[in-house]
C-alpha cells in the first residue's frame, strides 16, 4: 500500500467511541434565562450565596462578547439553542456501586474504564461524572480518614460550604472571560478536592467526563486546594458518544496551591472531532487556571487529540516567591480540527520559575494553534522562563501557528522562547524500513519520540493511553 | 474623531490638476483612513503601542519650502559627502539644492516622486501605491491620501548601482506640529542591483512623519534597504516598508530605530517568485519614556524561498520596546525555510518589552523556527571586566556593543557604517571609550 493511501486510510480513522446511551433524564427546558440558572440552583439544592454568585455572572455574561480573537472559526452558537441542565434521573442518595446504574456502567465498560477493576487493581479513586451529576465517588473513605475531601462539586457545596465560599472564583472570577461566566452561571457540578496542610494524597485522582445527553452543553466546574506543604495528582480524562450537533462544553477548572503545596493536573481529552468533514464534534472552550502561593508547585499536563475546536490556555499565576509553573502539552489535529491552545505564565513573585513544553502535531485539514504568555510583572525579580514550542506536520493541507506573547516588566527576569517546525522525514523513515519496522510502526514511534518530552510527565495509567492515543490517530501518516 | 484625525483628514486637497487614477487613489485612501482611524491599543497589531500622545496634538501639513529656511542644511551640518547620490527630502519635499547627483546606467531613472508624477505619471502609475495597500492601515491610507513627493529610482534590467543611494528625509517645524508623508518607490528590474538607505532626521519640534516605501524586485534583482532613523525627542515616526519579491531576487531590509518619542517601523514583504530570499534585521535603541516598535510580515507565498529575520532591542530608563514579527507560509509553500530571532536587553528597573515572533504555516515541507529572548546583562561577564579593572560604565558599555555590533555592521557602507557606530556608541554611558577600543 502507497504511503498516501496510507495516509487517507489512517486520518480517516473513525472515532472509535461513539455510542449514545440511553438513560431517562432529568432536564430543564433549553434557553438561558435567570429563572432556568433558579431553577438549577434549586434543583441541586444550593445555598443562597451561590445562587447570588450564578445571577452575578449571569448579568455580567450578558453585557459581554463571545470572543473572536482565537485562530478558529465555527458557525455562530445560539445559546438559547443548549439545554442547561440535565441529570441521569435517580430516585436517592448512592451508597455503593451496586446502586448506580446498570446502563451507566455498561457505558462506562464501552469506553474501556470498568469502573470496580479500575478501583481495585490501579488503586485509582474514581469520580464518574456522567452528564452532569457525579454518580459514583470510590475510595472516599481511604481519602477521608487523611481528611482529604474528593467529592462531586455539588456535594461540596452542601458538605463544605466555607470552602467553596473561599475559594471559588478565587483564580478564575466569574467574570473573567466570556465562557468562564457562562460556566459561572449555569455550572451544573464537578470536582472538588481538598487536601489538607502537609497531606501527601496517595493515590490519583481521577474523574471521567463523559458528554451524554443529546444538546446538552456541559459545564463542569472544578476546584481543587492544596493546602500548605500538600501534594495532589488529578487526572481528567475524556471521550464522548458521535454526536451530528455541535455540543459546547466551557468547562473552568481552578487550582489553589497554597504556601509549598504542588498540584499536578494531568488531561487527557480525546471528545468527538467531528466527521472528516468537520460536521459535528464538540466546541471545548475551557478556562484553566492556577495560582501558586510561596515555594508552591503548579503542573499542566494535557494531551488534546479530541475536540473539534480546542480554546484552552491552562495557566500560573506565579504569586508567591519561588513558585514554580509548568506546561506540557500535546495537541494533535486531524481532519478539520482546530486547536487554540497554550498556556499563560504570569509571575509575580520573585524568584518564580516557569516551563512550557508544547509539541503540536497537525495532519489532515487540521489547524493547530500554539499561543501562549509569559508575563514578567514588577516584582518578578530574578523570574525565569524557558519556552519550547514544536510543531510536526503531516500532510501538506494542514496548519501549525505559533502565537507567543512575552511582556517583561522587570530587567533581572530572564524569557527564553524557542520553536520549530519539521515533518516526519523522508530518512527517518528510510532508516526504520531498512530495519523492518512498518511504516505505521515508524510513524506512530516518531510521533511518540516527538511527544515524549510531554507524555513522561503523565500518570502511568494516562501515558499508556495517550500513547495509543497518538498512534491510533497518526500511524502511517506518512506525507 | 481624535483631534489628529480631524487635522490630518483635513489636511486633504483631493488631486486638482492630477492624472484621473492618482486622484482616485487619493480619494479611496482618504476613505481608508476615515474608515479605520488611528488604531488604539484595541488593535492587535498595535496592542502595546499607544498612539494616545499623538492623537491629541492638532498637525498642520508641512510649510511650503519658500517658507524660509527649513531644518535640512542644519541637520546635515557637519556630515561627511556622500559615496553615492543623495536626495534630501525637507518636510518631505525634494531640495534639489541640497541633493548630490551621481552617475546612473543607462536607462536608470533617480529623482523626485513629485517630478516622477509630473512628467513621466505613467512609468510611476503601475507600481505606486500597489503594495502599499490602504485597507485596514491608517498611516499608510494616510501616506496615500496625503503624500506629495518623495523618491523614485527605476532600474531597467540589468542595471547596477554600485554606491549607496542615500534618502535623507529632514523633518521638522518651529512653533507648529507638521505632519509629512513622503513616499519611495523603487522598481528593480530583472536582474537589478541597488543599495539605498533612508536617513530619517528631525528637529527637537513635535512632528509627525509618516513614510511608506514600496520596493518591487524583478527576477533575480538585488536591493539592499537600509533605514537609519534618529529624529528628535519629539518625534512620532511611523515607516512602513513593503516589498514584493520575484523569483531568485535577494532584498536585505535593515534598519537602526534610535530615536523619536514613538518610532514605528514596518516592514511587510511578500516572497512571490521561486527561489527568492529575505534577510529582514533591525536593531531598536530608547531611553527615557520613549517607545520603540518594530513591526514585520513576511509572506512566503511560493516554495523554495528563505528568510532570516533578527531584531535586537536595547530599551534602558522608562522605554517600552514592541517586537512584533510574523512569518505566514502559505499552502503550497513547500521548501520554505524561515527563521526568525528577537532578542532583547533590558537596562533598568523600568524598561519595558513586549515581544511577539509568530510564525503561521500552512505547507508541511518546511524548515521554520523562531526564537524570543528578553533578559539583562550578564552578571558574571560584568564581573568579569571589572575584576580586569574596566570600569563599571565602560563595561557595560563592552557588553551593550558587544551586543549590538553585529546588528551595527549589517550597515554595510562605509560611510553610512561609521555613523551608524557613532550614533549607537553616542547612546552608551562610555561609548566613545568602546569606539576607540574596537577601533
Amino acid at each position: 500500500m502507497s504511503t498516501a493511501e496510507q495516509l487517507k486510510e489512517l486520518t480517516e480513522q473513525k472515532y472509535r467511541y461513539g455510542f449514545v446511551t440511553d438513560i431517562e433524564e432529568d432536564k430543564v427546558p433549553k434557553g438561558l434565562s435567570e429563572d432556568v440558572i433558579r431553577l438549577i440552583s434549586a434543583k441541586k439544592g444550593e445555598p443562597r450565596f451561590m445562587l447570588e454568585w450564578r445571577l452575578e455572572a449571569y448579568r455580567r455574561w450578558l453585557g459581554m462578547e463571545e470572543p473572536t480573537w482565537a485562530n478558529v472559526h465555527y458557525p455562530k452558537i445560539d445559546y438559547q439553542e443548549i439545554v442547561y441542565y440535565s441529570a441521569p434521573k435517580q430516585k436517592k442518595a448512592l451508597g455503593s456501586m451496586d446502586e448506580v446504574d446498570p446502563e451507566l456502567k455498561r457505558a462506562f465498560a464501552k469506553l474501556g474504564i470498568p469502573l470496580e477493576e479500575q478501583m481495585r487493581l490501579a488503586g485509582v479513586a474514581v469520580d464518574a461524572v456522567f452528564d452532569s451529576v457525579s454518580v459514583a465517588t470510590t475510595y472516599k473513605k481511604k481519602l477521608a480518614d487523611l481528611g482529604i475531601v474528593f467529592c462531586s462539586f455539588s456535594e461540596a457545596v452542601r458538605e463544605h460550604p466555607e470552602l467553596i465560599e473561599k475559594y471559588l472564583g478565587s483564580v478564575v472570577p466569574s467574570t473573567d472571560n466570556y465562557f468562564a461566566a457562562l460556566n459561572s452561571a449555569v455550572f451544573s457540578d464537578g470536582s472538588f478536592v481538598y487536601v489538607p496542610k502537609g497531606v501527601r494524597c496517595p493515590m490519583e485522582l481521577s474523574t471521567y467526563f463523559r458528554i451524554n445527553a443529546k444538546d446538552t452543553g456541559q459545564f463542569e466546574r472544578t476546584l481543587i486546594v492544596a493546602d500548605e506543604g500538600a501534594y495532589v495528582s488529578y487526572l481528567e480524562g475524556c471521550t464522548a458518544p458521535m454526536r451530528d450537533e455541535n455540543q459546547l462544553h466551557a468547562a473552568v477548572v481552578e487550582l489553589v496551591a497554597l504556601d509549598g503545596a504542588h498540584v499536578k493536573y494531568s488531561t487527557v481529552q480525546n471528545w468527538y472531532p467531528g466527521d472528516a468533514e468537520g460536521r459535528g464534534g464538540i466546541y471545548n472552550f475551557v478556562t484553566k487556571r492556577g495560582k501558586a502561593m510561596r515555594k508552591a508547585k503548579i503542573s499542566w499536563t494535557q494531551v488534546e487529540t479530541g475536540s473539534a475546536i480546542t480554546w484552552k490556555y491552562p495557566s500560573c499565576i506565579l504569586q508567591g516567591d519561588e513558585s514554580v509553573g509548568e506546561f506540557y502539552s500535546v495537541a494533535l489535529t486531524n481532519h478539520r480540527q482546530q486547536a487554540d491552545t497554550g498556556t499563560k505564565m504570569i509571575h509575580i513573585g520573585r524568584d518564580t520559575r516557569s516551563t512550557i513544553i508544547s509539541k503540536g502535531i497537525s495532519a489532515g485539514r487540521g489547524q493547530n494553534t500554539y499561543r501562549g504568555l509569559v508575563k514578567m510583572m514588577k516584582g518578578a525579580t530574578g523570574a525565569r522562563n524557558y519556552s519550547q514550542c514544536d510543531s510536526l506536520l503531516i500532510g501538506d493541507r494542514c496548519g501549525a501557528h505559533t502565537f507567543p506573547y512575552i511582556e517583561v516588566r522587570n530587567p533581572t527576569a530572564k524569557v527564553e522562547h524557542e520553536a520549530t517546525t519539521s515533518k516526519i522525514s523522508e530518512d527517518q523513515l528510510f532508516y526504520c524500513r531498512q530495519r523492518g519496522i512498518s511504516d505505521e510502526d515508524a510513524v506512530s514511534m516518531i510521533v511518540n519520540g516527538f511527544a515524549k518530552q510531554v507524555l513522561k510527565e503523565l500518570p502511568m495509567e494516562f501515558a499508556v493511553e495517550a500513547q495509543k492515543l497518538l498512534g491510533m490517530s497518526l500511524e502511517g501518516s506518512v506525507g | 474623531m481624535t483631534p489628529a484625525e480631524q487635522s490630518l483628514a483635513a489636511a486633504f486637497r483631493g488631486g486638482a490638476g492630477e492624472p484621473a487614477w492618482l486622484a482616485d487613489a487619493r480619494a479611496g485612501a482618504l476613505a481608508a483612513f476615515r474608515a479605520a482611524g488611528l488604531p488604539t491599543t484595541r488593535h492587535e497589531d498595535w496592542r502595546f503601542t499607544s498612539l494616545a500622545a499623538l492623537s491629541t496634538l492638532s498637525l498642520a501639513p508641512a510649510p511650503a519650502p519658500d517658507d524660509g529656511e527649513g531644518p535640512a542644511r542644519a541637520l546635515l551640518a557637519g556630515r561627511a559627502a556622500p559615496e553615492g547620490a543623495r536626495l534630501v527630502f525637507e518636510n518631505g519635499r525634494f531640495r534639489r539644492e541640497l541633493s548630490t547627483g551621481a552617475p546612473l546606467p543607462a536607462g536608470a531613472v533617480l529623482g523626485s516622486l513629485a517630478d516622477a508624477l509630473r512628467h513621466a505619471p505613467e512609468a510611476v502609475r503601475p507600481h505606486l501605491g500597489r503594495l502599499a495597500r490602504v485597507d485596514g492601515l491608517a498611516f499608510t491610507a494616510l501616506n496615500g491620501a496625503l503624500l506629495e513627493d518623495g523618491a523614485f529610482l527605476l532600474l531597467p534590467p540589468g542595471a547596477r548601482v554600485e554606491a549607496p543611494i542615500e534618502l535623507v528625509f529632514a523633518t521638522g517645524a518651529a512653533g507648529r506640529a507638521v505632519a509629512v508623508h513622503p513616499r519611495v518607490l523603487v522598481v528593480a528590474g530583472e536582474g537589478a542591483r541597488a543599495t539605498l538607505a533612508e536617513v530619517h532626521l528631525g528637529t527637537g519640534d513635535t512632528y509627525l512623519a509618516n513614510s511608506v516605501t514600496e520596493l518591487v524586485l524583478g527576477e533575480g534583482a538585488e536591493v539592499e534597504h537600509l533605514r537609519l532613523q534618529d529624529e528628535g525627542p519629539r518625534a512620532f515616526h511611523v515607516s512602513a516598508v513593503f516589498a514584493e519579491q520575484a523569483a531568485r531576487s535577494r532584498l536585505t531590509a535593515h534598519g537602526l530605530a534610535l530615536g523619536g518619542q514613538l518610532a514605528r517601523s514596518e516592514v511587510r514583504a511578500r516572497l512571490a517568485g521561486e527561489g527568492a530570499e529575505l534577510a529582514v534585521s533591525g536593531l531598536y535603541m530608547a531611553d527615557g519614556a520613549r517607545t520603540t516598535d518594530a513591526f514585520t510580515w513576511v509572506e512566503h507565498a511560493v516554495p523554495r524561498c528563505t528568510t532570516t529575520e533578527t531584531y535586537k532591542g536595547i530599551l534602558d530608563g522608562r522605554a517600552r520596546g514592541v517586537f512584533a514579527g510574523r512569518i505566514v507560509v502559505q499552502p503550497g509553500a513547500q521548501k520554505t525555510s524561515a527563521r526568525q530571532m528577537n532578542s532583547n536587553l533590558l537596562l533598568s528597573d523600568d524598561a519595558i518589552v513586549d515581544t511577539k515572533p509568530q510564525l503561521e504555516i500552512f505547507a508541511d515541507d518546511v524548515k521554520c523556527g523562531h526564537g524570543g529572548t528578553v533578559g539583562q546583562l550578564d552578571e558574571a561577564a560584568l564581573f568579569y571586566l571589572r575584576s580586569r579593572g574596566v570600569e563599571e560604565a565602560e563595561a557595560r558599555s563592552l557588553l551593550i556593543w558587544a551586543f549590538a555590533a553585529e546588528m551595527v555592521d549589517l550597515v554595510r557602507p562605509a560611510g553610512l557604517h561609521a555613523r551608524a557606530r557613532e550614533l549607537v556608541a553616542a547612546r552608551l554611558p562610555a561609548g566613545r571609550k568602546v569606539l576607540e577600543a574596537a577601533a
